[in-house]
């Protein structure tokens, strides 16, 4: 008893150990006390039915854990997305550059006039190929009709080489007659 | 601190947590409330938590700086710490014989300690820490938890041996 009284005081003036406050809180929580001693006894029952206070929400870990992972999963989807849209930009502009640089550097003048469009282009080309096939054809023709009348002429001129063969024969014929 | 660690470390902390924050924001809900608040904070903090010697006294830190942000907040703070010597708040005649409950009249009369008194009685008398502890958790010395302490403690001795 005198011991309680003391560690009380003890107590009071803050200097008891854990373990002497343990001997204490056994001692007031004990339901026959005596009456000079009866009135702290509030005190430590308070504050042993504060240490039973819960949280009330009884699903709080589960909703947190969830809270967490929801964050940390929305976390992971941005920043794949924020990546992947940055990836995808850089694709786009590179094969855009590179088309850019193809059309800058691969071109034709055609009428002075800049053609860069490859199609275009070629069907142009085609255009002017067959245009040129065409003279060139028609020109052929042409040289092959002199060639014919060449040829025409030229039996025509084999024929009048036999005739003057022919005269020269006779009039020789002629002559030996007339010498005879 | 993944969130398997933090599960078994953490979260099991809840209602001492709860305990803390009813002790310095006198309410209920608003308690519980904090807690949400409190759990996404330690979440933040869970590397320095990893590496803390004391993760309880750590928590409990993160817990008590966001409990008063919060009374600041609502101007409920007190600044008259040390040198307080009345209970202005003390429940009136009427609501004494009406609760006939005493101790929920030492826990109003907790209630109207001043907030430094309020938790360092509260981490030592209810939660049973040491004074070391207490001491990382409210940023004091040793000494100056000893002197809280005995200030509180007898605050309510005072209350109740008058009547």
């Amino acid at each position: 008893m005198n011991n309680i009284k003391e560690l009380l005081q003890k107590y009071f003036e803050g200097d008891t150990s854990l373990a002497e406050e343990s001997i204490l809180k056994n001692y007031f929580l004990q339901e026959n006390l005596p009456d000079d001693l009866k009135q702290y006894q509030t005190m430590f029952v308070c504050f042993e039915q504060a240490q039973t206070e819960t949280l009330s929400d009884a699903n709080f870990e589960e909703r947190f854990k969830k809270q967490v992972s929801f964050k940390k999963h929305h976390g992971l989807v941005f920043h794949i997305a924020m990546w992947s849209s940055a990836a995808a930009a850089s694709i786009v502009i590179a094969l855009g550059s590179i088309y850019y640089a193809e059309r800058q550097s691969n071109y034709m003048i055609v009428n002075g006039k800049r053609i860069n469009d490859p199609e275009k282009a070629m069907m142009m080309a085609a255009e002017k190929l067959n245009l040129v096939t065409g003279k060139f054809n028609n020109s052929v023709s042409h040289v092959q009709q002199i060639g014919h009348v060449g040829k025409q002429l030229s039996v025509m001129e084999i024929f009048s080489k036999h005739d003057a063969v022919s005269d020269t024969v006779n009039d020789n014929n002629a002559n030996k007659h007339n010498e005879n | 601190m993944d969130l398997q660690q933090f599960e078994i470390k953490i979260l099991p902390l809840k209602n001492k947590i709860y305990r803390l924050a009813k002790a310095l924001l006198t309410n209920a809900n608003d308690a519980e409330d904090a807690v949400q608040d409190i759990y996404l904070k330690l979440w933040s903090a869970r590397t320095e938590l990893e590496k803390a010697d004391n993760v309880i006294a750590l928590s409990f830190q993160i817990a008590r700086n966001h409990c008063i942000d919060k009374l600041r907040a609502s101007n409920k703070m007190q600044f008259n710490d040390l040198n307080d010597e009345d209970l202005s708040k003390e429940p009136s005649p009427y609501e004494q014989t009406e609760q006939r409950d005493l101790v929920h009249i030492v826990k109003q009369l907790i209630e109207t300690l001043p907030e430094q008194q309020r938790l360092v009685i509260h981490l030592r008398d209810v939660e049973g820490m040491e004074l070391k502890e207490i001491a990382t958790i409210t940023g004091m010395t040793e000494n100056a938890v000893k002197v809280y302490l005995s200030r509180a403690r007898q605050r309510i001795r005072e209350s109740f041996s008058g009547k």
